[in-house]
């Protein structure tokens, strides 16, 4: 089977029939012709992946296995992996990453409600960030989490927005070095030392191009505001719906 | 004392990082930053380098007391215990 995801053309033939329904967003025609990426997984990978694994079902295994295999092969196409549940709000993308567990894609499910239609979910855990002709875009996959949260759309990215529960709503900008310190662990690091360099030049591009904020929050319309007017000024002027 | 072989320090921006690869990222997943200071005590130790040898380094290079000199390269090394060599 032949998709475009990232805009990137993705070419792999399934061990199972039935994994084909998670990426019907994302098929494309296959013509024949070269994909930009060739993924293959060999029994020993899923061998390997099932003795670490076990209780993992084959068809899950071989869909986080194909998510690994490609992630590995972004950096070349001045890509990235990145754990976050995506809100697309007017036309640009705000990322909301944090630990599993945190609440991002109960953040992400609030500014929807809040928004109604200006704002939809464009991935709700695994998207990929882009860059294109110097602009940094967030775009979604078929990996959307257990909410299935998945749009075939690429995103102008707007904000980073690093999650954090708390009693009190209140959004900080962080500094480069304090997003050095969080930004890691929400991608895969390649271990080859030509994808590392790759990999670490993309980062700093992303980190200079985008800003990043922390936010604290609890589960309530009072947090997208906090959250939203923090990342979009002019939000606070135009967001029809308010809680007040 | 010297840096165990498989870790990268890269400029990113206004700061530093130290990354592990090949067999060594198995080993310890994730990232340091340095900053200015720390960079330059992990370049010297690339060549090895003993705690007073740092310390004398970080006196020529940097306007610092010894007492404070001493200390930082203490933390220094404490922070980045897991990546020297035994």
């Amino acid at each position: 089977m032949l998709m475009t995801v990232a805009g990137l053309r993705v070419r792999y033939e399934p061990r199972s029939p039935d994994i084909i329904r998670f990426f019907e967003r994302f098929l494309t025609p296959d013509d024949a012709s070269a994909p930009d990426v060739d993924v293959h997984i060999t029994d020993a990978d899923f061998a390997a992946a099932a003795a670490a694994r076990p209780a993992v079902s084959d068809l899950s295994r071989e869909f986080g296995l194909l998510l690994e295999k490609l992630a590995d092969e972004l950096p070349e196409f001045d890509a990235l992996f990145f754990h976050a549940a995506v809100v697309e709000l007017d036309g640009r993308a705000y990322a909301f990453t944090a630990r599993s567990g945190t609440g991002k894609s109960t953040h992400a499910a609030l500014w929807r409600e809040h928004f109604g239609g200006r704002a939809r979910i464009i991935n709700g855990d695994k998207p990929f960030f882009r860059r294109i002709d110097g602009v940094w875009y967030a775009c979604g996959t078929p990996w959307g989490g257990k909410e299935g949260w998945y749009e075939n759309a690429m995103v102008p990215l707007g904000a980073i927005c690093f999650l954090e529960q708390g009693c009190v709503n209140r959004i900080v900008s962080l500094g480069e070095a304090e997003i050095i310190d969080r930004v890691f662990r929400q991608t895969v690091m390649p271990a080859d030392p030509v994808r590392m360099e790759k990999y670490l030049s993309l980062l700093q591009s992303l980190i200079a191009a985008t800003p990043c904020y922390l936010l604290s929050c609890d589960i309530s319309g009072e947090a997208v505001r906090v959250a939203s007017e923090g990342m979009i000024p002019s939000s606070r002027a135009n967001a029809p719906g308010g809680t007040e | 004392m010297k840096i165990k072989p498989g870790f990268m320090l890269r400029q990113l921006g206004e700061n530093y990082v130290v990354v592990a690869l090949g067999p060594a990222a198995e080993e310890f997943k994730g990232i340091i930053r340095l900053n200015p200071a720390g960079a330059f005590l992990w370049k010297r130790l690339g060549d090895g380098a003993s705690e007073d040898e740092l310390v004398a380094a970080l006196l020529g290079e940097y306007d610092v007391d010894e007492a404070a000199a001493r200390a930082d390269t203490a933390k220094f090394l404490a922070d980045i215990a897991d990546m020297l060599e035994a």
